[in-house]
């Protein structure tokens, strides 16, 4: 199975590969006025908005930093109604792959309730890679403000 | 892997090339191409890792590159250009391994290429008067029979046989039937757009039923051959 790695400040997280739809450079953003602070913005990928989330801001509190190597990660996210939308990850060093088995993960023993997206660990040489589950990365309020509005515009 | 070894600049600014696609070093005190593939290749580690590219030096020193902050204007440039409409090619492509026979350049679908192999020795065929089939060759230890597209579109005069280092065996292959033909050159596989082919508008002189359409490559007219009907007309012949 191949793993997206990236950095989060100092610590390394892995999403799975196929989740993944493509990997852009960091794009200017257009920011969304009154969104939670994880909402970086907006930016249009192939003549479709898309929203970012910066993931750093939402684990850190701090936003990622401004480099090359911080990238932005399209999954392809879906909201309570089962419906897939496109969503940009802004994640730090962006730069690696790495071919693990799923039994490589280990079960890290503690669940945190407000970080439900946090999956098993695996040990390298280079320390810990903590699988993330991309489809609970988004708390419900993030959630319900960047696809409520596509649900109104699907009613019309 | 000693640091000694690896000179590698900490603030690099530098981009890390792989000297095979940079081959002019820049001067610069960057292992590999000191003493990696772009240099005198003495690194203990290149017989291990056998392509700098493979080194963790390497790695590290690329991914030291990408920490670099943002250079002026890429975010915009960017931004626009992911902004666009996908360019990504929605037309139907097709596949097609190039070769040259003579002058003439030739496509064979590639799922019906299964290797480009060195010329050998053709072992010709006793009784054998025609001179599409040169006779048989030796793929990985099956004798296959080798047929000469030249004489069967009288491309030129016979020199299929002459060698030259371009010169290649291609092998192909359709339902279980495998076929060889020495060609002069292989491009190799190229991607076109199924709309870009042209069939012959008028029935082309000793155009035979076993080429497909035409198309335009780099300024050169590419005949495509219909692989049914080429084998077709090989079997035909072989009988």
């Amino acid at each position: 199975m191949l793993f997206l790695l990236f950095q989060l400040g100092q610590d390394r997280y892995a999403l799975e590969a196929r989740r993944v739809v493509e990997v852009l450079p960091l794009l200017a953003l257009r920011p969304l006025p009154q969104a939670p602070e994880s909402v970086a913005g907006i930016f249009y990928y192939r003549g479709q908005q898309v929203p970012a989330v910066d993931l750093c801001q939402l684990t850190l509190g701090r936003p990622a930093e401004s480099r090359l190597s911080t990238r932005i990660i399209i999954v392809n996210y879906l909201d309570a109604r089962g419906v897939g939308h496109w969503v940009g990850l802004v994640a730090e060093r962006v730069t690696e792959v790495l071919r693990k088995k799923p039994t490589d993960f280990v079960g890290p023993g503690v669940s945190i309730k407000a970080a439900p997206y946090l999956g098993p660990v695996l040990l390298d040489h280079e320390g810990a890679v903590q699988w993330i589950y991309e489809q609970r990365l988004l708390p419900d309020p993030v959630s319900d403000i960047l696809f409520s509005q596509s649900a109104l515009w699907a009613q019309s | 892997m000693t640091s000694d070894q690896h000179h590698i600049p900490q603030a690099s600014t530098e981009r890390p090339r792989c000297p095979r696609h940079a081959p002019t070093a820049t001067g610069k005190a960057d292992c590999w191409n000191q003493i990696g593939i772009g240099g005198d290749g003495s690194c203990p580690e290149l017989p291990k890792v056998i392509c700098c590219r493979n080194c963790p030096v390497y790695s590290a020193a690329a991914v030291r590159f990408l920490a670099r902050p943002l250079p002026e204007g890429y975010q915009l440039e960017r931004t626009e250009e992911f902004a666009q409409t996908s360019k990504l090619p929605t037309a139907r492509q097709i596949s097609l391994v190039l070769f040259r026979l003579q002058a003439d350049w030739f496509a064979l679908p590639t799922w019906a290429c299964q290797e480009v192999a060195e010329r050998r020795p053709i072992h010709s065929l006793p009784h054998r008067s025609q001179q599409i089939v040169l006779g048989l060759v030796n793929v990985r230890g099956e004798l296959l029979v080798c047929v000469s597209l030249d004489q069967l579109f009288q491309v030129g005069s016979s020199q299929a046989q002459q060698a030259h280092t371009l010169a290649r065996l291609l092998v192909a292959g359709q339902n279980g039937h495998r076929l060889v033909f020495p060609v002069d050159e292989v491009h190799g596989p190229h991607r076109f757009d199924a709309k870009d082919l042209q069939s012959f508008s008028a029935p082309v002189a000793r155009a035979p039923a076993c080429l497909q359409g035409l198309l335009a490559w780099e300024g050169r007219t590419v005949s495509l051959f219909d692989v049914e009907q080429l084998f077709t007309v090989v079997t035909r012949s072989l009988s």
